[in-house]
């Protein structure tokens, strides 16, 4: 029997190693090289916007963008916060909870991952941490304009004011799972910034206005007014409808811009809330606004690097965005669109924060009660006010709630 | 060396080389099936019930807080807080280290979170005196109650069709004990020619050696064979307990019943490493039979 030859033997082993290789290569190609846990509250429509818009991410990097979406994201974060377990990038609706988060130390600074200057300052503020020293703790990966009240179109300013004073014209849903009852709040806080001003309202969200004050209760009674709070028939049906439910054409809506969608599909359009809010300042011109805010938990690679992608302006994320050099909502077709879009980037020193979202998560849930409980018994509203003035009373960390200010 | 120490050589050669290729085979093929029966019996079948638990769990709480659909009275409090924890509990097994990867752990957290503001929204309702209130907080607890179970349905999807997957038996497999039924019948035919050939030449009735690692291949593979199949069995029949989505009476049963199936899956899958022990067995087996012959030949001078 004769030995194989040296040459068979170097093909042999040449091609050992071709298919070690290829075999490398394509797990490579194929599989992830890490992960990065996303925690928000989008789901529907939105949270399949979001995974579409990371895709890119995902491909480029193989990074696996494992997400979350739920309404109970406030309980799941604070839980996974004190057991340790945080997800690596949490999307917050609004500043309230990550301001305190930031104070604990809990939130990783991102200065140095995006340019903050990209961003009007009063999207990316500089909050203090916990050694008191003022960084960027998130990035506004999505923003929504309020303050809008939606029409079938076509309609007079006096026939909106019409159809406003009339609580059946109104689609008013408060179910939304763990933070149901978020859309009274949403009323009560516009109405307050339209009837008594961005400076009574920014104390007020700051907690340095008490609940009790007489501009605050006057903005619950006039949101009573309008939407029959008290009329039990009506009212047991508008606790439980959904806030997203279909609204026909003929009514009016008071919800913010994510309604875009639904509202386009009968040629619909907005007004400044202050056109139809009873006892609204003249020329009031400022709009509530929501933002959703990604802040980094834990610091890995992986999370730095999908920061940075959301932050870059070429990323498709959903509507609407805060970035300055991203390209803004166009076509002659989306005329309501265009008018959002202008001005959440053009309109920056008009802008507050939606009141509850700057709120500690204890006060804006019970805000969220009190509104359900005001709409079946609104004669208990001292008790209410009385009732949010206790739990008010906690000093917390404070940032500027409108724009300029 | 004349034509016998070459024909002794040449059966050598073969030999080893299936012995080798065999044990290889072998080798790949069994842990190809056997490398899954511990994670479906210790990760994927425990999970899935933990999540049938939970599942059944918090559906059983909804229904004693709201037997007559007005809400929790004083008596259905302890029931619904049994249950919740039974939920509670569920959801940390089925979301322990050894069960779930980040992205079903990540889905589990969430979960907890659903289910501590579902039994708010419960409470609240207990507590609540106004009917309206009452029904509006119940309707919201109503809707987490199905976000809950929707999202458990989805992760017991996922988790099966990892299940499934580990209870398969794909192409490759079936190539791999496909080769290994070959392989094996040409390494016995080859000892038992070689016994034969021996036999022949030198006039001896039996090769101990060449018999004794024919025996030990043909009865080796046999019994591997034997454990492999009894592997498929029981995957199979634990991935029918757990493809059906149970109450809470029937998770015990189903839990026992896979248990049982795979019982024996951590001894089965501890025989790996002794294959390779037994090739190199029979490899001793056979140069110790053909060895000594071949050395007669190598010194022998041709007159």
């Amino acid at each position: 029997m004769s030995r194989p030859r040296a040459r068979t033997l170097v093909a042999a082993g040449v091609c050992l190693v071709l298919l070690v290789t290829v075999v490398a290569v394509v797990r490579l190609t194929e599989g992830w090289t890490g992960s990065v846990t996303v925690l928000a509250n989008w789901s529907g429509a939105e949270r399949e916007q979001f995974e579409r818009a990371v895709r890119p991410f995902e491909e480029e990097h193989r990074i696996d963008v494992v997400y979350q979406g739920s309404s109970a994201l406030s309980q799941v974060l604070a839980a996974d916060l004190a057991a340790g377990t945080q997800p690596d990038v949490a999307v917050l609706p609004g500043p309230g909870e990550l301001t305190a988060y930031a104070a604990e130390g809990r939130l990783r600074p991102l200065d140095g991952l995006f340019e903050a200057g990209d961003y009007d300052g009063f999207w990316v503020p500089r909050v203090a941490g916990r050694d008191g020293r003022e960084r960027t703790y998130w990035l506004p990966v999505k923003t929504g304009l309020k303050s809008m009240v939606w029409h079938g179109g076509g309609l007079s300013g006096d026939g909106i004011g019409r159809a406003a004073g009339e609580p059946d014209r109104w689609c008013v849903g408060m179910e939304s799972g763990a933070t149901s009852g978020w859309p009274g709040t949403d009323w009560v806080e516009d109405i307050l910034l339209q009837q008594a001003g961005a400076e009574v309202y920014a104390r007020w969200a700051n907690g340095d206005l008490p609940w009790t004050d007489p501009r605050v209760r006057k903005a619950w009674r006039t949101w009573g007014a309008m939407v029959g709070a008290g009329d039990r028939s009506r009212v047991g049906r508008l606790l439980q409808d959904n806030f997203a439910r279909d609204c026909p054409r003929r009514n009016l809506e008071h919800l913010g811009s994510f309604r875009d969608s639904h509202w386009k599909q009968s040629a619909g359009d907005f007004v400044h809330s202050a056109e139809v809010i009873p006892g609204a300042r003249e020329g009031a011109d400022h709009w509530e606004v929501s933002g959703d805010l990604a802040a980094l938990l834990n610091p890995t690679d992986e999370a730095r690097k999908l920061i940075r992608f959301l932050a870059d302006p070429g990323t498709r994320l959903p509507d609407f965005t805060a970035h300055r050099k991203a390209a803004a909502p166009a076509g002659p077709e989306d005329a309501p669109r265009r008018r959002i879009g202008s001005v959440l980037r053009g309109a920056e020193r008009r802008l507050c924060w939606d009141a509850s979202d700057t709120m500690p998560a204890n006060l804006r849930d019970a805000f969220h009660r009190a509104v359900l409980r005001f709409l079946v018994s609104p004669g208990e509203l001292d008790s209410l006010l009385r009732e949010l003035e206790a739990l008010s009373g906690d000093r917390r960390p404070t940032l500027p709630v409108c724009g300029g200010g | 060396m004349n034509a016998t120490g070459r024909d002794l050589v040449r059966r050598l050669w073969v030999l080893s080389s299936l012995a080798v290729v065999s044990t290889l085979v072998l080798f790949v093929s069994y842990r190809g099936v056997h490398g899954d029966t511990v994670p479906l019996a210790s990760s994927s079948a425990p999970g899935i019930l933990a999540v049938d638990t939970a599942r059944s769990a918090v559906q059983q709480a909804h229904t004693a807080v709201d037997v007559d659909g007005s809400g929790p009275g004083p008596e259905a409090t302890g029931d619904f807080h049994t249950r919740i924890s039974v939920a509670h509990q569920s959801i940390a097994v089925a979301a322990s280290e050894d069960v779930a990867g980040p992205a079903d752990r990540h889905t589990l957290k969430t979960i907890t979170g659903l289910i501590t503001v579902y039994s708010a929204w419960v409470e609240l309702a207990g507590q609540e005196e106004d009917a309206s209130l009452r029904a509006a907080f119940l309707h919201y607890a109503e809707r987490g109650r199905d976000d809950i179970v929707e999202r458990l349905d989805e992760l017991r999807d996922r988790r099966l069709v990892v299940a499934r997957e580990q209870a398969s038996f794909p192409w490759p497999l079936w190539l791999g004990w496909g080769a290994v039924v070959v392989l094996g019948l040409a390494l016995c035919g080859a000892l038992v020619e070689a016994q034969w050939f021996a036999r022949r030449r030198f006039r001896t009735a039996v090769q101990p050696w060449l018999l004794a690692a024919t025996v030990l291949w043909a009865g080796w593979v046999t019994v591997l064979g034997w454990f492999t199949l009894r592997a498929r069995r029981a995957m199979t029949e634990s991935l029918a307990e757990l493809r059906e989505v149970r109450s809470a009476d029937g998770i015990p049963e189903a839990g026992a019943n896979v248990e049982r199936y795979m019982a024996d899956a951590g001894f089965w899958a501890s025989l790996s490493g002794w294959i390779l022990v037994g090739g190199v067995v029979l490899m001793v087996l056979t140069v110790s039979g053909l060895g000594p012959r071949i050395s007669e030949y190598r010194f022998r001078v041709p007159r």
